[in-house]
């Protein structure tokens, strides 16, 4: 079986023509590769499959491109596995790094890393916690921040993980 | 001038009641902001100090405005004024655009940086150089040939250039009825074939005339007064001002 290689971007697209999303990947490594595979576009137990094909230039380096029925896609975010080979087992299907993404009445959009970016909470957006005690709590450990600040960082690392273990037990 | 000096004029002369972001970086750009703001970037490292209320967001903006409700930090969901400088190639670029536009009134400002790059080398899909502008400068040549109903000015900024729509409207689905096509034409391998006007700066603005405009003024009263604006009101403004002349 044929490793994972790493998806670039800048040839690598998603686009839909009636019926059928097209997809592009273009891939990074060395590995060689078979001209076939398989793409699934896999939402919770929902999954899309297509064939692909792999071809490769001095221009564009390598492509994988795949034609997926767009059958029962809708909205959410579509984890992109592939295998290569003409007939791959199940148990060949890697996630690669990269997924699409599907939000009415917004283009289909390829994005690259496997998983959302973690959404940090407004630094200082005004919109006060419904909750008195995480609202107490925020205060609380900015005052802790400001008098760790004064400490070596290690020290100041390990104070802040015994506050956080304190405070977690505390809150509901 | 450079960039960060044409968005600190922007700020003053628009005066814009929200503002959004899209591509912080170090946050320079989004500390010019006393506005209720929204900023997002999949990877921010905020060093400037930020002076206004702001929902920063560590996501893309794709997912972003994916949402349901997507301005709801805003105290209005409109974008009165927006800069976008994020992924640099020219699909992400458009989406960031119609993304924006669907939360604008017509009298709000769209501006997108790094629309004027200096060689074929620095437009390369491929970042091969130091400054990078990708080929987001496609958009606009596409705002152009689509979206005749807007205005885009190219700004003669350092280092890379930026570009400024007015008039947008936010019912327009010309450019999301086209997007396939537009991926297919757009996302070609490098070498980009970078117009020769492009490079050669020979349509841009000077921002210092631009920040000078007497339109700004009326773009205020426009948006103050109560009757809803149109397209065609800020149209009339810009020709009163002598910014509206078609640069094809």
């Amino acid at each position: 079986m044929a490793s994972n290689p790493p998806v670039r971007l800048p040839l690598s697209y998603v686009r839909r023509t009636g019926p059928t999303i097209h997809l592009q990947l273009q891939l990074g490594g060395s590995d060689a590769l078979p001209e076939t595979g398989k793409v699934r576009l896999v939402n919770g137990g929902r999954v899309l499959e297509g064939s692909a094909r792999i071809t490769e230039s001095d221009v564009t380096g390598r492509l994988l491109s795949a034609d997926i029925p767009a059958g029962s896609v809708d909205e959410g975010r579509w984890l992109v596995r592939v295998a290569f080979g003409a007939d791959p087992a199940e148990t060949d299907f890697t996630t690669v790094a990269a997924r699409v993404l599907i939000a009415a009445p917004n283009p289909i959009s390829l994005l690259l890393g496997k998983t959302t970016p973690e959404e940090v909470p407004a630094e200082r957006s005004g919109q006060a916690d419904p909750n008195p005690a995480r609202r107490a709590a925020a205060v609380l450990g900015r005052a802790a921040d400001r008098v760790l600040s004064e400490l070596p960082p290690d020290k100041a690392q390990a104070s802040r993980e015994r506050i956080r273990k304190t405070v977690r037990r505390i809150l509901p | 001038m450079k960039r960060h000096e044409l968005l600190r004029g922007l700020h003053h002369v628009i005066r814009p009641r929200t503002y959004l972001e899209i591509g912080v970086n170090d946050g320079r750009s989004l500390a010019l902001s006393s506005v209720p703001s929204i900023a997002i970037d999949p990877a921010f490292k905020v060093t400037s100090s930020l002076c206004g209320p702001v929902q920063l967001e560590r996501t893309t903006s794709d997912e972003f405005f994916a949402r349901p409700a997507p301005l709801k930090f805003l105290p209005r969901p409109v974008i009165d004024f927006a800069f976008i400088d994020g992924m640099h190639l020219s699909e992400f670029a458009l989406r960031d655009f119609m993304n924006v536009e669907r939360w604008t009134a017509p009298t709000s400002v769209v501006v997108l940086d790094d629309m004027l790059p200096r060689s074929v080398e620095e437009a390369h899909r491929d970042r091969k150089t130091n400054a990078w502008t990708g080929d987001v400068y496609k958009v606009v040549q596409t705002l152009r040939i689509l979206r005749p109903d807007l205005l885009v000015l190219e700004i003669d900024t350092a280092p890379t250039g930026t570009a400024m729509v007015l008039m947008p409207d936010a019912r327009s689905t010309t450019l999301s009825e086209n997007y396939d096509r537009l991926v297919k034409e757009m996302v070609v391998p490098d070498p980009q074939e970078v117009p020769a006007e492009v490079l050669r700066r020979r349509h841009v603005i000077a921002p210092e005339k631009l920040l000078r405009s007497g339109f700004w003024g009326q773009l205020q009263s426009l948006r103050a007064r109560s009757r809803r604006t149109n397209q065609s009101d800020v149209r009339k403004a810009l020709h009163d001002a002598d910014l509206a002349r078609p640069l094809r």
